[in-house]
């Protein structure tokens, strides 16, 4: 008892004879009246309880200090730039210093570590290992000798697999206990939230790294399609995600032509360069081929790629084609690519296939066909995404339609057979992402400078689509378009400006209302089935509202709302629809109009 | 669109010549209206427009009515057939004064 408080009380105590520990019982015997020995012993009882509450209230603050300091010293680790492992061991060193622990030992399934000298880890990691293989795992106290074992199980969303001890010599207290929940609570979510940073910074690389390989992959590609006269060629594709498996490559080798449109199956990284690797493979063997010996490109593919493909466990379908445009003389080998269409005047019919795709058999098979094109005759190889595209509802595109839309194209311009195929399937897909990779190859046999070649034009429907600036001089260019397009319907002195004027006036409506004066573009797209004639007006600008239109009375001059009028006398038929952020106008006329 | 002016005894002839459309108003437009505070009339020759639309119409309208408001007198003269068509589909054959052949007076 060194306190001022204390000594006191010894002095009055030793003064009146009494007992501190006796207090007031021996009042009788002491040398002071009763109420004094009283007075002292209320004193004795109330120095001791201001004894006890001062040692709690020391105790509480020490603690407060603590779990302060503890929160700075864990607040100091940077898990963003350290990896999960390395915020492991500098959580257990924190937790060494702020219990004053011998050894600190976390246990998962995955790792142990330890901290602090080995005799003490491995008995400490025994401890808590032995505690872990016991079923409900709950805060326990292990005491061996002078060796205390404090074992926390440390929460998780999958439950309880881990635990965060420390061992301690001589006795722990509640308040070190107090301190442990606390860090452990502290241990588990810094812990999480490591694990989640590497988690992104993994999954960020491997997105940086697909990004990269597509871009590489898409770039083994011809950039344009070749030139070669007495043929058109239109290439495209479209790659669904960031990496496609959709390729075509072609070369031309004294002008004749050999080419190669394929789909490889699977999607994404893996897919795209296995394409990268056909390229390569299918180039090499052009390069020592002429177009009949198709067969023996075929059988070469197959030999050097077979080993490859079955390692990594993926197939190639693929059209491979050797073609001499002088004398129409198409050569084709076909291993498992669909659609493969051939479009003549007297229909539309499927190139069939004469081997499984590449990467099935290790063996080749099967012969190439050989096909004389005349004038006007399309080659037309897609690939499945264009005939799996689906609708909003879920349905396919279809093989069958996509067929069936070729027969009326024979003798277009090969990019107009693209543009139109593509367009189809673009309306079909609106607002459907598309799921797979989209690729089109179209060879036209015959320059399109040539005239096609003379047919039932009643039969044949023309098709055209413009694209313009949303101006009101722009717009001046669909009448040349408008004449090239009805031309072959024979002279119509008035037919002809009554249709380009509706078609004006619509045109001249988008601009000033549609899109305001702003910027944008109309797409005009026709077509001439017979003697009718279907025009259809596409823009993004601001819907219309039919009841912003002013009806003019005959014979009262006004300023607005004669466009419209005079469409609907102009033309058949007028129709507005508001298709998703478009606007579509659609006139139909027939030219034997009255 | 070439536009002239040819100034007369009564008034001021305006003679277009080729496409009268939505682009070619706001130049329409500028020329006239000085046009529109002289004396006498304001008569717009049609003879040689080959295209006509409903933009080019309505600024039609729209001179005539501000020639009304002056009390002068406008009228459209020699309508080529994309003119007449379009002033009688919209029958505004009837709202606009149209001078007939036999009161033409040529431009000098």
């Amino acid at each position: 008892m060194t306190r001022p408080a204390d000594r006191a009380l010894q002095t009055l105590l030793a003064a009146t004879g009494m007992d501190a520990a006796r207090g007031a019982v021996d009042g009788a015997e002491a040398a002071v009246s009763s109420e004094v020995a009283e007075a002292i012993a209320v004193l004795v009882s109330q120095v001791a309880d201001a004894a006890v509450f001062r040692d709690e209230l020391v105790a509480a603050l020490v603690e407060t200090q603590n779990q302060l300091l503890s929160v700075y010293a864990i607040a100091q680790i940077q898990t963003a730039s350290m990896t999960p492992a390395e915020v492991e061991s500098r959580l257990l060193e924190v937790v060494a210093d702020l219990t004053k622990a011998d050894a600190v030992a976390l246990v998962t399934p995955a790792v142990t570590r330890t901290h602090g000298s080995d005799a003490d880890a491995r008995w400490l990691e025994g401890q808590v290992t032995g505690h872990l293989d016991a079923p409900g795992i709950a805060p326990a106290q292990v005491e061996e000798g002078d060796r205390t074992a404090l074992i926390w199980p440390l929460p998780s969303d999958d439950g309880v697999t881990a635990a965060l001890a420390l061992l301690r010599r001589g006795p722990t207290d509640t308040g070190l206990r107090k301190l442990m929940s606390f860090l452990v609570e502290i241990v588990a979510s810094i812990r999480t939230r490591a694990f989640l940073q590497e988690e992104q910074i993994r999954r960020a690389g491997i997105a940086r790294e697909h990004e990269a390989a597509s871009r590489l992959a898409q770039a083994a590609l011809p950039s344009r399609p070749p030139f070669l006269p007495g043929c058109e060629i239109a290439e495209s594709t479209r790659p669904a995600r960031s990496a496609g498996g959709d390729f075509y490559t072609h070369v031309v080798v004294d002008e004749n032509l050999l080419f190669a449109v394929g789909d490889v199956a699977g999607k994404g990284l893996p897919a795209a360069l296995v394409m990268t690797k056909v390229i390569a493979a299918c180039m090499s063997a052009f390069a020592s081929h002429r177009p009949d010996q198709i067969g023996d490109v075929a059988a070469q593919l197959c030999d050097e790629l077979y080993p490859y493909l079955s390692d990594v466990g993926l197939f190639v379908t693929v059209l491979l084609g050797g073609y001499v445009p002088g004398t129409g003389t198409l050569f084709l080998f076909n291993a498992g690519h669909s659609p493969t269409l051939i479009v003549t005047a007297e229909g539309t019919t499927t190139v069939k296939s004469v081997m499984p795709p590449l990467g099935v058999l290790p063996t080749p098979s099967g012969k190439s066909v050989e096909i004389r094109l005349r004038h006007g005759d399309l080659l037309v190889v897609g690939s499945d995404g264009l005939t799996e595209q689906e609708d909003h509802a879920g349905r396919l595109f279809g093989y069958d339609r996509f067929t069936s839309m070729l027969g009326p194209l024979h003798g277009r311009k090969a990019s107009d057979v693209s543009d139109h195929l593509l367009r189809l399937v673009d309306e079909h897909g609106r607002d459907v992402p598309a799921s797979d990779d989209q690729t089109l190859f179209v060879l036209r046999h015959g320059d399109g400078a040539e005239a096609s070649p003379p047919g039932d034009s009643s039969r044949v429907p023309v098709l055209s689509t413009t694209t313009l600036d949303a101006t009101h001089l722009a717009v001046r260019a669909l009448g040349p378009w408008l004449a090239d397009l009805c031309g072959h319907l024979g002279t119509a002195d008035v037919l002809l400006p009554q249709l380009g004027l509706a078609l004006h006036e619509v045109c001249v409506n988008v601009v000033d209302h549609g899109y305001g004066g702003t910027p944008g573009t109309i797409t005009v797209s026709g077509r001439v089935d017979g003697p009718t004639v279907h025009l259809e007006v596409r823009d993004r600008g601001r819907e219309f509202d039919e009841a912003s239109v002013v009806r003019p009375t005959p014979g009262v001059p006004q300023i607005r709302g004669y466009g419209l009028m005079l469409v609907e006398q102009l033309v058949d038929s007028v129709d507005y629809l508001r298709d998703g952020d478009e606007n579509v106008w659609r006139l139909t006329t027939r030219w034997d109009r009255p | 669109m070439d536009l002239t002016t040819s100034d007369l005894a009564d008034g001021t002839v305006v003679t277009l010549v080729g496409r009268f459309d939505a682009h070619e108003v706001p130049a329409f437009r500028d020329s006239v209206a000085p046009l529109l505070d002289r004396d006498g009339d304001l008569v717009v020759d049609l003879f040689s427009v080959v295209f006509i639309d409903s933009s080019a119409l309505a600024e039609l309208v729209r001179t005539s009515k501000l020639a009304k408001e002056r009390d002068t007198r406008f009228a459209l003269r020699n309508l080529s057939a994309p003119v007449r068509v379009i002033l009688e589909l919209t029958g505004l054959h009837l709202a606009l004064e149209v001078e007939d052949a036999a009161t033409v007076r040529e431009p000098s």
